[in-house]
C-alpha cells in the first residue's frame, strides 16, 4: 500500500475516564462548560501520534449514566452519528497510552464522557499531516480555552528541545483545570495564564492582549522564533496579525472545521487557502476569484499562517 | 437453494453491465475519495468494485465551508465536486487504483453536455477504467449535475451524447429530487445507458438556531446516511419494475440486511457511501453479512434474491424480469 500516513483503527481500552476538575477558585464557575479527559491503551496510535494529530472516535450512544450533562429527553435520537474528531492530548509511548481532553458540548461528546475504565472506543487514528513543525529556535505556545487541547503534547515535546513559553488563555476560574497540566510540565521557560474575569493569580484579560509582551520576550530581538496557536477563529486570527507584523516569526495554526470522513475522502472540510496545492491548482470558471481549498483533515489541522487566506476563513 | 451439507458457500459474485464483481458491494462515489485515502483502513481488493469520487475535465475547487453536516442517522454535505480533474485523475490514481483487480467505476460531472461526452471520449480506452458513471444528479452545484438530471430530455441528450463517445459501460447515476424517477430511468436507458444507479442525495437543509442562518455555506446540500434509506429503498422498486438494465440500488446502507433488501426490491448490486465515514470497513462488513444471510436462507447466487420482492405496483413481477442477463439463477 502507498498510503502515506498510515492509521490505525481497533478498539482502544478506557484507562481513565474522568471530568476535568482543576483548582476551581472560590464561586467559580465556567459557564456551564464541562470538560472531560480520557485515557486510552492504544499502544499503536500512541507510538505514531505527533503533536497536531488527531484521533477519529466512535461515540457510544448517549444516555450512558455517569452524569452526562447532555438531557437525553430533549435529545434527537440518531445522535450523534459520525466520528468525533478528538485532537491528541498526550501521547506516553512506553505506557501505550493516549490522553484525549475534550469539551462536552452535544451528543458525541456526552457518550464519551460516559465510558468508563474497561469500555472500548472504536478509534482510527492518528489522523492529520504531521502536525506542528518542532523547530530548534524559541517557542511560544498559545492556546485558548479547549484550543489548549492539542498544546500540551506539543510542549511537552517542544520543551525537549528548547527554550519553551506558553501562553494560556481561558474564560473563566472554572475552566483553568484546563491550564493545569501545563503547571505540571517539566522544562517550561515560561507559563502565563490570562483569564477574562481575572481570577486570582492570572493575567486579566485575553491571550491577545498579553500576546506581544510574550513576542517581545521570545527572542532578544523578538524577531525569531516559531509561534504555535489553537483556539476560537477570532483569537487565531489575531495572533497572526501579530505575528505577521514581525518578520522572522513562524506560526502555526491548528484549525478547526466539521469533517466527516477524516480522511481526505469525502473533501467536507474544506478551509481556503492562498494558493492551490501541485495539480490541485483551481482553474476556475472566473480565474482569480474562486478560492482555493485544502482539508483539515489531510493537509491539517496545522497549518503555516502563511498559507491560509485569512481573510476568507 | 442449496440443501446439502457439502455444498460451497453462497456465491456472492455478480454481473452488471459486463461487469463481473466479486461481491454485489461497492463503494459510492464521493465517499471514497479515489481510494488511496482509505489505503491501509480496509483491504481494496475484496470490494465489489470501486466508484471513484466525481471527476470533471478541468479541476473543481468544490463549495465554500461549512460543507458538511451531522444529521439525526444522516448527513448533510455540499461539497461541490471538489476534485483535481481527469488528467490528475489519469496521471496519479488510475495507475495504483487498477493495480487492485477490482473494477474501477469513474463518476464524471460537467457543466454542460459536451463537458460529458468529452469527458466520455478522454476515459474510453484508458487502461483500468472499468465502466463510467454519469453524475446528473448532484444538488450542490450550479451547473451540471442535477440541472440535467432533473429533466428526462435533457438527461436523455446527454446521455446519447456520451454513448456516442465511448464503449464503455455506462452507468446513469439518478436524483431523488424528482416526481417520476421511473419516467427519468426509461428516458436513459433508451438513450444508451446500460445501468442506472440510485439514489443521489435528497436535497436537504440545517439551521444553526444560535447564529439564525442555515448552516451549510450554500444554505442547502444533499442527505445521506441511514435517514434516507427507506426512500431510496421505495425508488430502486419504482426504476427495477420500470427498466430492463441492472439498477445498482444505494441509500443509507449500513447492514447486510439492508443491501439484502435493496437486492429484493431489485437492485442487482449495492453501493455503500456514507457508512464508510464511520465504518470505513464497511463494504466488506457488509458483503460477509450478505453472505451470511445467503447461507442462513439458502440462497446460493445473490441473483436469486434480485427483485425478489419486487412484484411491480400492480402485484405482479414485471415481465421484463425474464429478459435480464445480469439475472442469475433465476
Amino acid at each position: 500500500m502507498t498510503n502515506e500516513r498510515q492509521a490505525w483503527r481497533g478498539l482502544a481500552r478506557v484507562l481513565a475516564s474522568r471530568r476535568l476538575e482543576g483548582p476551581v477558585a472560590e464561586g467559580g464557575d465556567s459557564g456551564g462548560r464541562v470538560y472531560h479527559h480520557l485515557t486510552l491503551l492504544a499502544p499503536e496510535v500512541a507510538a505514531a501520534a505527533v503533536p497536531g494529530q488527531f484521533v477519529h472516535v466512535l461515540c457510544p450512544p448517549r444516555g450512558g449514566a455517569g452524569g452526562a450533562p447532555y438531557a437525553p429527553a430533549s435529545a434527537t435520537p440518531g445522535l450523534p452519528f459520525l466520528r468525533r474528531p478528538l485532537s491528541v492530548h498526550d501521547a506516553d509511548q512506553a505506557r501505550g497510552t493516549v490522553g484525549l481532553l475534550f469539551w462536552v458540548k452535544g451528543p458525541g461528546t456526552a457518550g464519551l464522557a460516559a465510558a468508563r475504565p474497561g469500555d472500548r472506543l472504536d478509534v482510527v487514528g492518528p489522523l492529520g499531516n504531521g502536525g506542528f513543525p518542532l523547530g530548534l529556535g524559541p517557542a511560544l505556545v498559545v492556546g485558548g480555552g479547549i484550543g489548549l487541547a492539542p498544546l500540551l503534547f506539543l510542549a511537552r515535546r517542544l520543551a525537549r528541545r528548547g527554550r519553551v513559553t506558553v501562553l494560556a488563555g481561558v474564560a473563566q476560574a472554572g475552566d483553568l483545570a484546563l491550564v493545569e497540566p501545563f503547571r505540571r510540565l517539566k522544562d517550561l521557560a515560561g507559563l502565563i495564564v490570562t483569564t477574562e474575569d481575572g481570577s486570582p493569580g492570572t493575567v486579566p484579560g485575553t491571550v491577545v492582549a498579553a500576546l506581544p509582551e510574550s513576542l517581545d520576550g521570545l527572542s532578544p530581538d523578538g524577531l525569531s522564533g516559531a509561534v504555535y496557536a489553537c483556539g476560537p477563529g477570532p483569537m487565531l486570527r489575531a495572533v497572526w496579525d501579530q505575528v505577521s507584523a514581525r518578520p522572522g516569526l513562524t506560526a502555526w495554526f491548528s484549525v478547526e472545521e466539521r469533517l466527516a470522513c477524516g480522511v481526505g475522502a469525502c473533501r467536507g472540510c474544506a478551509i481556503p487557502v492562498r494558493t492551490g496545492p501541485a495539480g490541485e491548482t483551481a482553474s476556475p470558471p472566473d480565474p482569480g476569484r474562486a478560492p482555493d481549498y485544502r482539508l483539515v483533515c489531510r493537509d491539517g489541522p496545522v497549518f503555516d499562517g502563511n498559507l491560509l487566506d485569512w481573510e476568507a476563513l | 437453494m442449496n440443501s446439502g451439507t457439502l455444498l460451497p458457500g453462497p456465491d456472492l459474485s455478480v454481473t452488471v453491465a459486463g461487469l463481473r464483481l466479486r461481491t454485489p458491494v461497492m463503494t459510492a462515489s464521493g465517499a471514497f475519495g479515489y481510494g488511496r485515502e482509505y489505503a491501509g483502513l480496509l483491504d481494496l481488493s475484496g470490494l465489489g468494485a470501486i466508484v471513484v469520487k466525481g471527476t470533471s475535465l478541468e479541476p473543481w475547487s468544490g463549495n465554500p465551508p461549512p460543507r458538511t453536516v451531522e444529521t439525526a442517522a444522516g448527513l448533510l454535505n455540499s461539497i461541490g465536486l471538489e476534485n483535481p480533474g481527469v488528467e490528475c485523475f489519469l496521471e496519479n490514481d488510475l495507475p495504483w487504483l487498477s493495480g487492485l483487480g477490482v473494477p474501477i467505476i469513474v463518476n464524471v460531472v460537467g457543466r454542460t453536455a459536451a463537458e460529458y461526452a468529452a469527458l466520455a471520449r478522454r476515459l474510453d480506452g484508458a487502461p483500468g477504467v472499468s465502466a463510467l458513471e454519469a453524475n446528473i444528479s448532484c444538488p450542490n452545484v450550479k451547473e451540471g449535475g442535477l440541472a440535467f438530471g432533473a429533466d428526462p430530455a435533457v438527461a436523455g441528450d446527454l446521455v446519447t451524447g456520451m454513448r456516442r463517445a465511448t464503449r464503455l459501460p455506462l452507468i446513469v447515476k439518478l436524483t431523488p429530487n424528482i416526481t417520476d424517477v421511473a419516467a427519468l430511468a426509461r428516458r436513459v436507458v433508451e438513450a444508451g445507458a446500460d445501468a442506472v444507479s440510485l439514489i443521489n442525495t435528497l436535497v436537504g437543509m440545517a439551521i444553526d438556531p444560535e447564529a439564525g442562518r442555515p448552516i451549510l455555506a450554500r444554505g442547502t446540500g444533499g442527505l445521506s446516511g441511514p435517514a434516507v434509506k427507506p426512500v431510496a429503498l421505495a425508488m430502486v422498486y419504482r426504476v427495477a419494475a420500470a427498466v430492463t438494465v441492472p439498477v445498482i440500488g444505494m441509500g443509507g446502507i449500513w447492514t447486510g440486511r439492508d443491501a439484502v433488501e435493496f437486492l429484493m426490491a431489485g437492485a442487482s448490486a449495492v453501493a455503500v457511501g456514507t457508512a464508510l465515514f464511520v465504518d470505513p470497513e464497511a463494504p466488506l462488513r457488509i458483503a460477509r453479512e450478505i453472505g451470511d444471510f445467503m447461507a442462513g436462507q439458502g440462497y446460493g447466487k445473490v441473483g436469486e434474491m434480485v427483485g425478489l420482492a419486487n412484484t411491480g405496483f400492480c402485484g405482479r413481477r414485471p415481465e421484463s424480469w425474464a429478459d435480464r442477463p445480469d439475472q442469475e439463477g433465476r
